[in-house]
């Protein structure tokens, strides 16, 4: 009994081996999805099995009544003999993909795997319909076909000589040569003149096997325009794994390079610009300190004259004057006087605005200590006490953070001289979350009615024959700390006091200053 | 002869009145010459033009310079004594008509030796010069302003 898988010479199942054994390998013959052949190298079928009539609608009989050949596509026919030969010489034939003909006609697509017994003279065969696979790589290969026929792109192959071999229609367009025009014409053509060099280095680097990508250079059309393209650049390899041509992709990038040329213009447009404004307002701001300097200086002159000539009067005819006369003499001096600190106020507001911010870290105890030393001088006679906290050191302006602390410190100074004891306090408090300072006096205080006004030029609150002044301070004050971002107020109670707060910025929990310029 | 110790050189006439008036309360008044413009003052200083006929011997010993002037400005005139070497020591003090005047001016970079606010007062005139080392100029008669007095002796 043989126990190979081989089965016997057919014609008729001989009684030799065991019976069960035959049944299983008849019924394997039976079962097989694949068709199973027996041929001679006469041509013809000696045995196939039952699948052939499932897989091309021929009972075995009908194909053993003629030459398998007749149910072969004509045009394989060549490839069967070569194969058959190829058979005969003890060679195995697998991955052989034939069409056959079946009965009504049409062709299925069939591979084949065989193997020849020499000895016997005969073929053994099996075989697999495979049309619907081949179907779905037609469709496929239909598809990609499409995707790169009509690509907005310009695709297109050439070899290593550099010869077009297929081009798309994203390249008829891009290059304006039709697909006939371009096929067997070597790429140099697209090149102008001066990108001659991409052909080398192109070629050099595919023959490497390397992917180009990205490759931004200029081609030229058939009409002479050239366009600005960025190519993508792959290595073709047959089967073998050499690399015998090379796809190209090839992107027009036109627009984006006009766009970026405008770009590129409108920002040195922009940073010229910026330039010239910057240079503008230098320039006006010049002319403005000019102007305030001149202008202050020129007001003063007069002011100077009517104070020092009725000074002379009062002083040489002291005697010869009455006392209203005196009198009227001092008003004219005190208007002048008036007058003066007028303008020095004025201009050190105007100033103000045009002073940019130069923010470095600063002591505030140190600014304060230093206006409070320099106002010391002006309290002889008075008992001041002056109650200075631990103030922090922040980013600020420094000069222009003293004129603060100068102007709250005098006014404090200013309306506490009716108490027999002044107390101004100079500190710091937290207020929801903030760190604020604040300069507190026991002076005469305002109404909370007119809060409000405080800050405005030339706004005061009380008479100037109560209290001398221009009116001018608290607004410098809100300036400057409008200027640092931050905020003043007051509280204050007639009779009381008064509270001035300031924030010099905006303010991080632990009361570091939060940096926005 | 009366040798010109004084030069005042200041364009505005009620200026001048107040500042010789001021001087004059200290005795100073009979040694000093009125310019009125940057022009004039380098004229007279260098004994030329107008005062071709002055001698150069005795240069001034103090300059009071405004520096609002018409024509040639005060700093021009500044730069150009400071320049000459037969000027350069003699002590200039610029007129300010402000306290802050003084950080606008560039005076301090050619060589100015001190500023006194207008209207002059004799006091601060007296400090500024001690302060740039020419307090001997004044003399020992000059410790305290006095008013209406005559002429006096000092060292100038």
């Amino acid at each position: 009994m043989s126990e190979s898988m081989k089965p016997s010479t057919a014609e008729s199942g001989k009684a030799g081996g065991s019976d069960r054994a035959q049944r299983e390998l008849e019924r394997f013959f039976a079962l097989a999805q694949d068709m199973l052949c027996i041929a001679g190298f006469d041509g013809f079928v000696r045995r196939i099995s039952p699948a052939c009539e499932r897989i091309f609608g021929f009972t075995p009989e009908e194909v053993k009544a003629q030459p398998f050949l007749a149910f072969v596509h004509p045009e394989e026919h060549p490839k069967w003999l070569a194969e058959l030969q190829n058979l005969a010489s003890g060679g195995v034939s697998t991955g052989f993909e034939s069409r056959a003909r079946c009965r009504d006609g049409s062709y299925k697509w069939i591979l084949w795997n065989a193997a020849a017994d020499m000895t016997e003279g005969l073929v053994y065969a099996a075989g697999r319909d495979i049309t619907e696979r081949k179907e779905a790589e037609r469709e496929s290969r239909a598809l990609l076909a499409s995707i790169v026929q009509f690509s907005h792109d310009a695709i297109f192959a050439r070899d290593l000589t550099g010869t077009i071999l297929s081009w798309n229609k994203g390249a008829e367009r891009q290059y304006g040569y039709s697909a006939t025009e371009a096929v067997g014409r070597p790429v140099s053509i697209l090149m102008p003149p001066d990108r001659a060099d991409d052909f080398a280095e192109i070629m050099a680097r595919i023959k490497r096997g390397e992917n180009i990508e990205d490759f931004e250079t200029e081609r030229i059309r058939k009409d002479g325009r050239r366009v600005a393209v960025s190519l993508t650049i792959s290595p073709l390899h047959d089967p073998e794994g050499r690399v015998t041509a090379a796809s190209s992709i090839a992107r027009d990038i036109t627009e984006r390079k006009r766009a970026e040329a405008e770009i590129k213009k409108l920002n040195e447009d922009l940073e010229r610009r910026v330039l010239e404004r910057t240079a503008e307002l230098a320039a006006a701001n010049q002319d403005l300190e000019s102007f305030t300097y001149s202008v202050s200086h020129d007001l003063r002159a007069p002011l100077r004259h009517m104070d020092g000539f009725s000074r002379i009067l009062i002083d040489e005819y002291a005697e010869k004057l009455d006392p209203e006369v005196r009198g009227y003499l001092e008003r004219i001096r005190a208007g002048a006087r008036q007058m003066g600190r007028l303008v020095d106020d004025l201009l050190k507001l105007a100033r103000v605005g045009r002073h940019d911010l130069a923010r470095e870290a600063t002591d505030l105890g140190a600014i304060a200590s230093e206006v409070v030393e320099n106002l010391k001088n002006d309290v002889d006679g008075r008992v001041v006490e002056w109650k200075m906290g631990e103030l922090p050191r922040v980013e600020c302006d420094a000069s222009l953070v003293k004129q603060v602390f100068q102007n709250l410190l005098s006014n404090a100074l200013k309306y506490t001289g009716p108490r027999e004891r002044a107390v101004i306090e100079v500190d710091r408090v937290t207020r929801d979350g903030e760190h604020v300072l604040f300069v507190r006096d026991n002076g005469v205080g305002f109404n909370m009615k007119y809060a409000d006004k405080l800050f405005g030029v030339f706004q005061r609150l009380h008479r100037a024959d109560e209290f001398e002044g221009t009116g001018v301070g608290l607004a410098t004050v809100k300036r400057i700390v409008d200027k640092h971002g931050g905020r003043v107020w007051a509280e204050a109670e007639m009779g009381k006091g008064a509270t001035f707060f300031f924030t010099l910025g905006p303010v991080g929990k632990d009361g570091t200053k939060i940096e926005t310029r | 002869m009366n040798e010109i110790e004084i030069v005042l050189v200041e364009d505005d006439g009620n200026d001048v009145e107040l500042t010789l008036q001021a001087l004059r309360d200290n005795g100073l008044v009979n040694r000093i010459q009125v310019v009125r413009d940057g022009e004039e003052a380098l004229d007279f200083i260098f004994c030329r033009g107008a005062f071709a006929h002055r001698s150069f011997l005795i240069p001034p010993k103090l300059i009071l310079l405004d520096l609002g002037l018409p024509r040639l400005d005060g700093l021009e005139v500044l730069a150009l004594l400071k320049a000459d070497a037969r000027t350069q020591s003699v002590p200039v003090l610029v007129l300010t008509s402000s306290a802050d005047d003084r950080n606008t001016l560039r005076g301090l970079s050619l060589g100015v030796d001190g500023y006194v606010r207008k209207p002059i007062d004799f006091r601060e005139l007296r400090d500024a010069l001690r302060d740039a080392g020419f307090a001997w100029l004044l003399g020992a008669d000059a410790a305290s302003p006095s008013v209406g007095s005559t002429p006096s002796e000092s060292v100038l």
